[in-house]
């Protein structure tokens, strides 16, 4: 049933240059007579699934609850067993040892992947007690508003401008008869980070063909998305939706391929397939431009603007593909948004070529904190930086094989006009990185490619010259790893404040049952307490470092403020002391503090978390 | 994709459709039926659907079915939320309903596979 798009010119099959060596023919041939019973399996072709076996055995192993409130400013990592880390090595061991055979086995490859995925996201769901960062919990908050009431809340927030997702949880909650949407939470970040790595693994052996190159890429996403972009959100499911969009796009709307060398001076007709499934590509395009609309500000942009990039590198067709993209988004603004952009017009274009302001934002302001954090905030440019690297090196060695093609390049540059667009809340270089992450994985595939013996990939038949030899495939397996220590490093970095015990929710809970309609519930930080995940719009729900710049004189601030509620909770004091240098136990100092006035009492404690209630507020009933 | 593959993935998916919709009758509230209820929105119609559009290869039929699951449902609790026809429960049935019938009808249809897209 399978028709494949023909090899990009130069690309060299798997199985190509198989020759058997003299001394091995009459082996070959002796085994070739033998019925397949008869021959026993040949040991080598055992050692990469070991390998990937004994890396799940020692993760497995190696893996043991984590308590959040232990950690420091290097997060996670502190907490993991040497056993459990050991397992990463052996893990891109494995997929070396397979990369460098003659043929490869995409099933061996493919369980390996999903390993991989389970291994570098799947660490934190299955040590931590419960979901991770506040605003995941907080768009099950959305989503239970709409469930509920079948309408968004306007002026509320403004991604409820874009209510598509949060349409879609409550659409699933709904049927699902269950009160919100935080079951899913804690393992979402595995299921998007595994749906992101298929889609990446589409797109680049549609560019790169079903050789290594494009299992190489596949690998270097999976072990450089550091962003923790993937938890439950609008962007995660948009991005996935984005990805597929290009893998169709790569597949049958460009010719010649992303990859083929030269500049096209003269656009060429369509691609060599059939009208039908052009047909077919341009209309899933369609739905899925129209799902992306509704749901996410910056996706269908990127996604129209990458597409424009194909056109004016003259490999798209048709050229008005973009348009399809682009349409409904600017109508979806126009109209679905206009709650947004009618008070926030300023926000929208205020911050336009500001490029300043983005880098002073995205970068240099997010350097704050102890000497923990600087680390983490260094491993994760370093990490930018090892991929960027990568792929200029990559870009560089087709270009010393003669093959010069640009849309690889702009592919992974356009990403970065978002920094003109906008800061996004100081976001904005996460977004650019992510955004470009799959096209710098294909280019630095070619970068790794170069290093193992027989390259494969687009060009790979010219001037192959074996500068590494046998230290090509450790080479390999020592970026692999350094990739994804360095993103398990990354991704755990915040957990100290950004990952929450099964005590912190319950304290929030049953502040949500205790509090009455109109009624104030606060936290010490937005950032660092799972909050916002029900009564949105019916009590207000606020953090006490808006009005408290670096907790001086905190507890005048929260008697000054008086909210009915206050959530109090391990992550917050490991936020105060990792961010602003305060003392350990300084949430205790605070939380005794509040009690002596009398104008507070516990009405909740359970492992360090702690809910405190406004007296007057008992008296008065 | 094989046709005796693709015959056993569409049963599998029928399956899942069949178990979300007796739950739903039954209204069971745990997690499990919010959990199965997710895999088939991300897989069932997506692939009830792209089943037909013979795409190139597996990986691709397997990532263009998971978005347009979730395209599609998201679409459709849009239109009911900007109606403002909020019947999740009625639509799911809907959905589900119509992927079952079509899953079931790919899963049993006899003949070789057609090649290409």
């Amino acid at each position: 049933m399978t028709r494949l798009a023909p090899p990009p010119r130069g690309f060299r099959t798997p199985t190509a240059g198989n020759r058997p060596r003299r001394w091995t023919a009459p082996i070959r041939a002796a085994r070739d007579h033998l019925p397949p019973s008869a021959w026993p399996f040949p040991p080598r072709d055992a050692v990469g699934p070991l390998l990937a076996v004994l890396a799940a055995i020692l993760w497995l192993i190696g893996l043991r609850p984590v308590q959040p409130a232990q950690l420091g400013g290097l997060g996670l990592i502190t907490a993991l067993s040497p056993v459990l880390l050991l397992s990463y090595p052996v893990l891109a061991a494995a997929v070396v040892v397979e990369l460098v055979r003659r043929r490869l086995r995409p099933r061996v490859l493919a369980a390996c992947t999903v390993l991989g995925v389970v291994l570098v996201y799947g660490l934190q769901p299955a040590s931590e007690q419960t979901a991770r960062l506040t605003v995941s919990w907080l768009h099950t908050g959305f989503a239970r508003y709409l469930a509920e009431h079948g309408h968004t809340l306007d002026g509320y927030d403004a991604r409820f401008s874009w209510p598509g997702f949060f349409s879609l949880l409550a659409f699933l909650t709904n049927a699902s008869g269950a009160p919100d949407a935080s079951p899913l939470l804690q393992w979402a970040p595995a299921v998007i980070a595994g749906v992101a790595v298929l889609g990446v693994r589409v797109l680049a052996s549609s560019v790169l063909g079903p050789g290594r190159a494009g299992w190489l890429a596949t690998w270097i996403f999976l072990l450089a998305e550091w962003t923790e972009q993937d938890y439950l959100s609008p962007q995660a499911a948009t991005y996935l939706i984005m990805l597929a969009a290009l893998a169709l796009v790569a597949r049958y709307l460009v010719h010649p391929g992303l990859a083929a060398p030269g500049r096209i001076k003269v656009r060429r007709g369509p691609p060599p397939n059939t009208p039908r499934e052009r047909l077919v590509a341009q209309g899933l395009i369609l739905v899925f431009a129209l799902a992306l609309a509704p749901s996410h500000q910056l996706t269908p942009l990127l996604l129209a603007g990458l597409l424009l990039v194909l056109v004016f590198t003259r490999r798209l067709w048709p050229g008005w593909l973009p348009w399809l993209v682009l349409v409904p988004a600017l109508v979806w603004f126009s109209l679905g948004a206009k709650d947004f952009w009618q008070g926030q017009l300023n926000m929208v274009v205020g911050d336009f070529g500001q490029v300043g302001s983005s880098v002073d934002q995205g970068i240099t302001g997010r350097f704050v904190g102890d000497t923990g954090r600087t680390i983490i905030l260094l491993v994760r440019v370093g990490l930018t930086c090892a991929i960027a690297s990568l792929a200029f090196a990559g870009w560089w060695v087709r270009r010393r094989r003669g093959l010069r093609s640009l849309p690889l390049v702009l592919l992974a540059l356009a990403p970065l006009g978002l920094a003109v667009l906008q800061s996004y809340g100081g976001e904005v270089f996460v977004r650019c990185y992510l955004f470009a992450l799959p096209f710098a994985s294909i280019l630095a595939a070619f970068c790794l490619d170069a290093l193992l013996a027989r390259p494969s990939g687009p060009g790979a038949a010219t001037r192959v010259r074996r500068h590494f030899g046998k230290t090509g495939p450790v080479i390999a397996g020592v970026v692999l790893t350094a990739l994804g220590l360095a993103t398990v490093t990354a991704r755990g970095g915040g957990d100290a404040y950004l990952s929450y015990s099964k005590a912190d929710v319950a304290a929030v809970a049953d502040a949500y049952r205790l509090a009455a309609p109109g009624q104030s519930i606060a936290a010490l930080s937005a950032d660092a307490t799972p909050m916002g995940f029900d009564k949105i719009g019916v009590v207000t729900q606020s953090a006490i470092e808006r009005t408290c710049p670096g907790y001086v004189r905190v507890a005048t601030c929260v008697l000054d403020s008086a909210p009915n509620f206050l959530v109090v909770t391990p992550s917050q004091e490991n936020y105060g002391r990792i961010y602003y240098g305060l003392s350990p136990g300084w949430t205790s100092r605070l939380v005794s503090d509040l009690l002596y006035t009398g104008k507070y009492r516990l009405v909740f404690d359970q492992d360090g978390s702690k809910l405190l209630a406004r007296a007057d507020e008992e008296k008065q009933k | 994709m094989h046709l005796d593959e693709r015959r056993a993935v569409a049963a599998g998916l029928a399956t899942l459709s069949a178990v979300v919709l007796v739950l739903t009758a039954w209204q069971v509230t745990t997690s499990v039926r919010l959990y199965l209820d997710t895999a088939f929105v991300l897989f069932a119609p997506g692939w009830a659907i792209v089943a037909h559009l013979r795409l190139a290869t597996r990986a691709l039929q397997w990532l263009t079915a998971i978005a347009l699951g979730m395209s599609g449902t998201l679409l459709l609790a849009q239109i009911m939320i900007a109606l403002d026809w909020w019947h999740p429960i009625a639509a799911f049935i809907l959905v589900a309903g119509a992927t079952l019938f079509e899953l079931l009808r790919q899963a049993t249809t006899p003949g070789p596979a057609r090649s290409g897209p």
